[in-house]
């Protein structure tokens, strides 16, 4: 998704939708849209409220788009939008907060009609099993293993959707992840 | 927190920092050189990498999440409007410069602009208007007509408890619907955020007057209560202006990170400093061009420019907050 090929294209429909040409915001729109839900259904674990931030950061973007200055790419502008509509909606969240920090009130149910990573009972126990551990991470280790393992992204990228020193990244990352081991081992107990 | 990090602390964070890296492919090849003779040394490191290669690829085969078919014309709908909206906004400023041309008084939007752009901004980012400004400054301030009402920084803040530390707020005189108050505070975090608007009894309210919890507050500030709006990252100057117009008193507060506005802004920042206005050393712009350009809220960036000559330092990540004073 990040190929030249898909930054050039990015590239065109952002100059002519700032010139006028909403049609070519709405070849953006179709391009991320289902990309950037996904993650922020991953950070959110609720997809209605996923869907809103979604929607908001396309038109915040929209609006913002003359201050895209092409440093980075598209989806990684538009992403670290809607992760900062979804922090907001997190914060709002806080009688939710259970004690180890993850946001236990919130629990995403496994999607009925997505393609199961493989269609065994075994491997739908462990893909259930990741859901109930990412459901007890704190958003903030839950956002950082979205960005790094599901999208991808690299260092640099993360750092900027996040707002962070890649040194913290760095940390960061190496905290969930043995959070998520060490999660992932209770919930299989 | 940072007093406590012993030497223990840091290589461990270093160890941390290093595997990571490591299993990401992020390292320059030396850093790759030294990762690998540590996990030589730590064969336990290596089944750490095994268990961090299994769960992201668990991670990875999760199944994707998918929107509906409508939600792109869903999205469309809205931008269509913003961009209606956006090609109607020269004819709106068009009449108010036509406004102003005809005389001061009577247009109430006109006025809140003008104490806005012309009163607040000189007396608190300094000297250097251009010549048009200047001269509509000095037409207001003969007419005073409400006094200021005091500054009252928050509790564990650096902020002025005194207003006699805030020379600029006390100074100027203010008339109805005048800018009675500002505070400007740097680098400040959500809770410091929280505790001065609940030291003001400021509710935050978006463009269309309702409070994050669903109550709808304008209609109350027209009876008099005072009216809050936050100037949104959809919002123009133009649109905060005409909103600021229709109320008895307003605090408007604008906040901005590069790049990022709004509460957007307010879930970014995530500094502790906070600092009195003072020690800012704002230098501000030649205002004369945006009423006629109607300045977007998000360009108050390109509004603070640090004086001290730091050009590549990162633009001040900011709120502030303009409260004027009650017509009561």
């Amino acid at each position: 998704m990040n190929n030249p090929r898909s930054k050039h294209e990015d590239r065109e429909w952002i100059c002519r939708t700032i010139d006028g040409d909403t049609e070519s915001f709405g070849l953006l729109v179709r391009k991320y849209q289902d990309r950037l839900y996904n993650g922020m259904v991953q950070i959110l674990r609720n997809e209605s409220e996923a869907e809103d931030v979604v929607q908001d950061a396309f038109v915040l973007a929209f609006s913002k788009l003359d201050s895209f200055q092409g440093k980075s790419a598209f989806f990684t502008w538009l992403y670290r939008i809607a992760y900062n509509v979804a922090i907001t909606r997190l914060r709002r969240r806080k009688r939710g907060v259970s004690l180890d920090g993850g946001d236990a009130s919130v629990r995403l149910d496994f999607p009925d009609s997505g393609p199961l990573p493989n269609d065994t009972i075994e491997k739908r126990e462990e893909a259930v099993q990741l859901y109930d551990a990412l459901d007890r991470l704190s958003s903030e280790h839950r956002s950082i293993l979205v960005l790094r393992e599901m999208e991808e992204l690299d260092y640099d990228a993360i750092a900027e959707i996040l707002d962070l020193p890649v040194g913290t990244v760095r940390s960061r990352l190496h905290r969930a992840r043995i959070r998520l081991r060490d999660l992932l081992e209770k919930v299989m107990e | 927190m940072t007093g406590n990090f012993n030497e223990d602390d840091f290589e461990r964070l270093n160890v941390e920092r290093l595997l990571t890296a490591y299993f990401d492919n992020e390292l320059s090849p030396v850093e790759r050189v030294n990762a690998e003779a540590m996990l030589a040394e730590n064969p336990n490191l290596c089944a750490l990498l095994e268990q961090w290669q299994e769960s992201g690829d668990a991670l990875r085969q999760l199944p994707r999440h998918k929107l509906g078919d409508d939600f792109s014309a869903g999205v469309r709908s809205k931008i269509d409007a913003i961009a209606l909206t956006k090609s109607n906004r020269p004819a709106v400023v068009a009449s108010n410069l036509d406004s102003k041309r005809i005389g001061m008084g009577g247009v109430a939007a006109l006025a809140a602009m003008l104490l806005l752009t012309l009163f607040v901004f000189p007396r608190f980012m300094g000297d250097g208007l251009g010549q048009q400004a200047g001269v509509v400054v000095k037409d207001l301030a003969r007419d005073p007509i409400v006094p200021p009402r005091p500054i009252i920084a928050p509790r564990n803040s650096s902020l002025p408890r005194s207003p006699n530390r805030f020379s600029g707020a006390t100074s100027f005189p203010a008339k109805s619907r005048g800018i009675g108050q500002v505070l400007l505070i740097q680098n400040a975090t959500l809770s410091d955020i929280e505790a001065v608007l609940q030291r003001h009894a400021i509710r935050i309210v978006d463009s269309k007057g309702k409070t994050p919890d669903g109550l709808h507050l304008v209609p109350k500030a027209k009876q008099g209560m005072e009216a809050i709006h936050v100037v949104s990252q959809k919002g123009s100057m133009e649109d905060a202006m005409n909103e600021i117009a229709g109320h008895e008193s307003v605090v408007m507060t604008a906040f901005s990170i590069p790049g990022q506005l709004g509460s957007l802004g307010i879930g970014s920042s995530h500094s502790v400093e906070v600092m009195e206005s003072s020690a800012l050393q704002l230098q501000p712009i030649d205002l004369s061009d945006t009423l006629a350009t109607s300045l977007e809220v998000e360009d108050l960036d390109q509004w603070f420019k640090l004086s001290d000559g730091s050009k590549d330092r990162e633009l001040m990540k900011y709120l502030l907050l303009i409260q004027s004073a009650s017509k009561n």
